[in-house]
């Protein structure tokens, strides 16, 4: 049962994205992530979900895939939104006792929603299309300069892979241990929130013990296979930006120039419903 | 053929846990010369100190006392700790710890990404370690997802893809169904073959009767050592080791006790019931006279 949690949510495929160099998208994810924050109007976000749609159907990962990323912040996304209906004043619309929705309040709760699914919707399309080891591989370069100033960059990122290649293992050693306890009459299902808590006590135990076991047997058997950092380390797929990388580092500056001067209200078209 | 490995009277000592405690010796003057090329078994008890010498032969521990010499390195000297390293490989016990990579075949380029071989190299030495662990077919699946005994080949053509020249296989079939562990021994069948030295520590006598050497290994000391037929030979050795015959030597001493004269020089149960069944068709020749 819980090992049927999947993590790591690559999905496989072969497109233009999935090509891409892991650092260009590293750092699409980021500049977009920014520009979503310097949108104030309607057609700003016209344009960045016309560009997303775009990426999204050039990635080939299904929408409904995407979607399912949304779930665990529905919560989250229906609390804001109405948060924000309620809270600004303005033309009332709505009267409901002593609660009113106001025009600016649907326009600023509308506005907020949209930023959060962009937002999750396009930082999502970053571990969809690139697989975990590329991802560390790309972090691990964008930070090297950062060594300078003593940022352990290649340290950073083999925990970061290290962390990945454990989680379904340490699920399947939680998996283990849950049903060795179930078996001696431990009861992790009933209870109030309180009781349950303490119940995970005889999981909890173990399954750190178990990690630190884990951890001295890896370590020796990276000692064996000389691994020493990353210190005149070679690469099985070395990192090399090619002409698509460039072309996509290129649309990414026209795209984030865009976003700015449309924000700033430089183009000549009207700002709609700006906030 | 000349010595690969040799000890000389080595002793390791685990530290005390507490300042109260005493230091545990787990290996208490040891000698042992293996040669290039051969294969070795080393049997014994739980706490008999196999395992940590295994661990003394590539250097993860060092010597309290005494010396370990990898093809004329001391694995004393820090100079030659990449070296040794990369020269005896280690497969361990639980495939799942000795694992850094999610996908098979970036596991595999481990060992030569940190000795720093150059890119397209790695892809000629891991296809080939691969090819000789028989997972080459696996090479894009997820780790977490083959059997243990797929876990332990790509274990196994992780190390050989260092291009070892020995490999110490620290109980690596203990954790693998039948299946996994014929899959291991043939394995290390092929790698004597191609003239590796392989090391085997092992709780199994039915694989350490097809090492050209057997070490029985008893309170940190050998007690008992030479070719399977000789050692399996001293039963009271044997049992004082703590140890048990091989199913197939046992079938033998039961076959000779009723009267079929089983040569010594067959150890293995498949030479075994071969050796019956040609002897069956020979026309039980008991019967003739």
């Amino acid at each position: 049962m819980i090992r049927d949690i999947t993590l790591g949510q690559y999905y496989d495929a072969d497109s233009v994205i999935h090509r891409l160099d892991p650092r260009v998208k590293i750092v699409a994810a980021f500049v977009y992530l920014v520009m979503i924050f310097f949108v104030r109007d309607f057609i700003g976000y016209l344009f960045v979900g016309a560009v997303l749609a775009a990426v999204i159907i050039a990635s080939g990962v299904p929408l409904r895939f995407i979607a399912r990323g949304m779930r665990p912040i529905m919560f989250i996304l229906l609390f804001t939104f109405l948060i924000n209906i309620f809270m600004y004043r303005g033309a009332v619309l709505v009267r409901l006792g002593p609660l009113s929705i106001t025009d600016n309040g649907l326009k600023q709760a509308v506005f907020i929603a949209l930023r959060l699914v962009l937002l999750i919707f396009g930082t999502s399309l970053l571990t969809y299309t690139t697989k975990p080891m590329a991802l560390t591989d790309g972090i691990e370069s964008l930070l090297r300069p950062l060594r300078r100033i003593g940022v352990p960059a290649h340290e950073i990122a083999m925990m970061m892979s290290i962390a990945l290649r454990f989680i379904p293992t340490l699920l399947e050693e939680t998996d283990k241990i849950m049903k060795a306890q179930q078996a001696r009459g431990a009861d992790f299902e009933s209870g109030n929130l309180f009781q349950r808590a303490k119940s995970l006590i005889p999981l909890l135990i173990p399954l750190f013990v178990n990690a630190f076991r884990i951890a001295m047997d890896l370590a020796m058997a990276m000692e064996a296979r000389c691994y020493r950092g990353g210190e005149g380390r070679t690469r099985l797929h070395p990192m090399k930006y090619r002409r698509s990388d460039a072309a996509a580092y290129v649309l990414l500056i026209l795209f984030a120039v865009l976003v700015i001067v449309q924000s700033r209200g430089l183009l000549p078209i009207p700002m709609l419903w700006e906030v | 053929m000349k010595t690969f490995i040799s000890i000389e009277g080595l002793v390791y000592d685990y530290p005390a846990r507490t300042p109260e405690d005493q230091p545990v010796r787990a290996i208490d003057g040891l000698d042992l010369h293996i040669r290039e090329g051969s294969f070795t078994a080393v049997l014994g008890m739980n706490g008999s100190g196999k395992s940590t010498l295994a661990k003394c032969l590539n250097g993860l521990y060092v010597a309290g006392d005494g010396r370990v010499l990898v093809d004329g390195m001391d694995t004393a000297d820090d100079a030659n700790v990449w070296k040794i390293r990369s020269t005896v490989g280690m497969v361990f016990q639980n495939p799942d710890n000795q694992m850094v990579s999610s996908i098979v075949e970036d596991d595999v380029a481990f060992g030569p990404e940190n000795l720093g071989v150059p890119s397209e190299k790695i892809r000629e030495r891991i296809d080939a370690a691969m090819k000789a662990a028989g997972i080459f077919e696996q090479r894009h699946r997820k780790v977490h997802l083959l059997s243990g005994g797929q876990k332990q080949r790509t274990a196994i053509a992780g190390v050989l893809a260092m291009q070892p020249r020995c490999v110490v296989f620290d109980e690596s079939t203990a954790m693998l169904d039948p299946q996994g562990r014929a899959g291991v021994m043939e394995i290390i069948e092929d790698l004597r073959r191609t003239g590796i030295t392989t090391i085997l520590i092992t709780h199994n006598m039915e694989e350490a009767v097809r090492a050209d050497r057997v070490i029985v290994m008893k309170e940190g000391r050998i007690i008992l050592e030479g070719p399977p037929a000789v050692v399996f030979a001293d039963r009271r050795q044997i049992e004082a080791a703590g140890l048990a015959l091989p199913a197939s030597l046992t079938v033998r001493d039961e076959l000779i006790k009723r009267g079929i004269p089983v040569p010594d020089y067959i150890l293995e149960m498949d030479a075994l019931a071969e050796w019956l069944v040609r002897t069956a068709e020979a026309g039980e020749p008991d019967d003739e006279d």
